[in-house]
């Protein structure tokens, strides 16, 4: 528990500083070019960049927080033991797809070892690894969510938190 | 007949309460080991859908949102309202719909209006004597207006998706955004002479409106300097995404004095946790719009739409049944992403104008916010109002007619949304 801990903590600085980072870009952009008369050569590779690192390794933040867009109306319909059974196949389901994209991500990267992007030639085993991380992240908070909805033997009420 | 498989599954699955990422998700890697193709191709398009620049902007436009509201902006600009139009019949539920108008200005999301500004207006509202649900559906259906007025997320969505200028998509939302407003102002107007809703006890002096003018008006000239610097080249959307957050946080911190540390690191985590939900759907949804395509889905689609009419306005009819149905199953973000490029082909090729289009797709799925079973909107301010959806349905009833009214101008009187871009970026 202490190294899930850790590793929630670290998610959230780490998605802190991507935000950061993804705001400041377009910023430095603006005045290299309106100030400097020097537009910075990979300023949207590296906003885009900043994007795909934000989305994938927030992703399982989100779904700690229980920030996954869902409609648990119908369900909400369900008898409780029935119901159950579904949020823990929705679990278990949850975990399988995000291995599968973990898989897709180290197979695509072995693939393409000796590639490099197009403008900032960042080599892809670096651009493709937010994926990577991303989704095996999200695959451990999944299958946290299954232990708990496992061991509460009965439904959660509501999942989706919204902000 | 894959193809609308792969669809079909995603609607039982999201029915089951799967989240939408999986409901999309789960279908197309099925296809994928299905059919042999290689599973690269899963990670491929799930990573290349976000390696997009103006998608940048969805992510800081709600960091916008997130800081006025910490910054206390939002009370300001209430308090501007509350002056400004407080003494028009319906008062509170007036400053309600104008407050959202000016918020809409630098915020392009409704939850953001209804969980910030909505709020200090609910609350308002319940100390005036308007009832909780009447309060609850003026915030909701105010809210829309926020993704329909410049800066829009869900437009910047709609033009990644379909490769439409966003430039024209944001100013094409000016002239809508306003109407919207006049038209949910008259409906509470005819409400507030029926039901005798309380109001101020006389028009503001000018000194009273200066007073109160004065600490709204950097978040009221705010949408004039965006458009402006879009307009003159100085920026592009994304880069005016940046520029708004600097200049919510100079404002917040020099101006109005009121943000902390504390409340930037809050309006950083929430925003955090709405983007990066939002943006794990539009990857997977592209894997989800590579299949409809293999598939061709659109060319199908636009084979039987076209069979059935080539009339535009035809189509627009039967585009605006199928979106107001989308809209009450689908949240906007993944309707857009799954609609957008189905339809898109059969209109365009009939003749409709694509921003006018991205308009009405946009306009009918924020409907599709305070529409249930699916209604974000709704959810949230029955969540803040404390007080049941069904007595929030009950209150909105009548303002489903001036948005009804204003979704079929847009449709059927383009040059509401095509003027401003066609003038605006003659040659």
């Amino acid at each position: 528990m202490r190294l899930l801990r850790f590793i929630r903590t670290a998610v959230r600085w780490i998605s802190l500083a991507l935000l950061a980072a993804l705001v400041i870009t377009p910023l430095a952009q603006i005045t290299m070019r309106g100030i400097f008369n020097v537009p910075m050569a990979g300023a949207e590779e590296l906003a885009r960049y900043f994007l795909i690192c934000l989305t994938f390794i927030a992703a399982s933040y989100v779904t700690e927080q229980g920030g996954q867009i869902r409609m648990e109306e119908f369900q909400g319909l369900v008898p409780p033991k029935p119901r159950w059974l579904l949020q823990l196949l929705i679990d278990l389901s949850g975990a399988v797809f995000f291995a599968v994209l973990f898989v897709a991500a180290v197979v695509t990267i072995r693939n393409n070892l000796q590639n490099q992007t197009a403008v900032m030639e960042l080599p892809f085993w670096l651009f493709m690894a937010p994926l990577a991380i991303g989704s095996l992240l999200l695959v451990v908070e999944t299958l946290v969510m299954l232990v708990h909805t496992w061991r509460r033997r009965r439904p959660e009420e509501k999942h989706t938190v919204l902000t | 007949m894959e193809g609308f498989l792969v669809v079909l599954a995603f609607l039982a699955l999201f029915m089951l309460g799967f989240p939408v990422v999986l409901a999309i998700g789960i279908p197309c890697v099925i296809y994928i080991f299905a059919n042999g193709l290689p599973i690269d191709l899963v990670a491929q398009r799930t990573l290349y859908a976000l390696d997009s620049f103006p998608l940048v902007a969805v992510p800081v436009f709600l960091f916008v949102g997130s800081v006025m509201n910490s910054a206390g902006i939002s009370r300001y600009i209430y308090q501007f309202a509350d002056t400004a139009v407080g003494r028009m019949p319906g008062g509170l539920a007036q400053v309600n719909i104008f407050g959202s108008l000016i918020f809409a200005g630098m915020s392009g999301s409704a939850l953001a209006d209804i969980g910030g500004l909505g709020r200090i207006e609910i609350d308002a509202m319940r100390k005036k004597g308007f009832s909780g649900p009447f309060a609850a559906a003026v915030t909701s259906s105010s809210a829309i207006v926020g993704p329909i007025f410049p800066p829009s997320i869900p437009l910047i969505i709609y033009g990644t998706v379909t490769g439409v200028s966003v430039i024209q998509l944001l100013l094409g939302g000016i002239v809508p955004g306003l109407l919207c407003v006049a038209m949910l102002m008259l409906m509470t107007w005819w409400l507030a002479h029926r039901r005798k809703y309380p109001r101020a006890a006389r028009w503001p002096t000018r000194s009273e409106l200066w007073h109160d003018f004065k600490p709204a008006f950097p978040a009221i000239v705010a949408p004039v300097l965006l458009i402006a610097g879009m307009l003159l080249g100085w920026f592009t959307p994304t880069e005016i995404a940046s520029v708004t957050v600097l200049y919510a946080i100079l404002i917040s911190s020099l101006f109005y004095r009121e943000l902390t540390w504390q409340g930037v690191l809050d309006a950083a985590y929430e925003t955090i946790r709405a983007s990066s939900g939002i943006l794990l759907i539009v990857a997977v949804a592209a894997l989800f719009g590579w299949i409809l395509s293999v598939e061709s889905v659109p060319q199908k689609l636009t084979g039987i739409m076209l069979s059935i009419s080539t009339n535009p306005y035809v189509l627009l009819i039967m585009v605006n049944v199928l979106l107001i149905i989308v809209g009450m199953f689908l949240d906007s973000t993944t309707a857009i992403l799954v609609i957008a490029p189905i339809i898109a082909k059969p209109l365009v090729a009939a003749g409709v104008d694509p921003v006018h289009l991205g308009m009405v797709v946009v306009f009918n799925l924020m409907i599709g916010l305070l529409t249930p079973p699916m209604g974000l909107a709704l959810f949230l301010v029955a969540d803040i109002a404390k007080v049941t959806m069904k007595d929030v349905l009950k209150e909105m009833l009548p303002y489903y007619l001036p948005l009804g009214i204003t979704l079929l101008l847009i449709t059927y009187v383009p040059e509401i949304t095509t003027w401003i871009p066609r003038i605006a970026l003659a040659p």
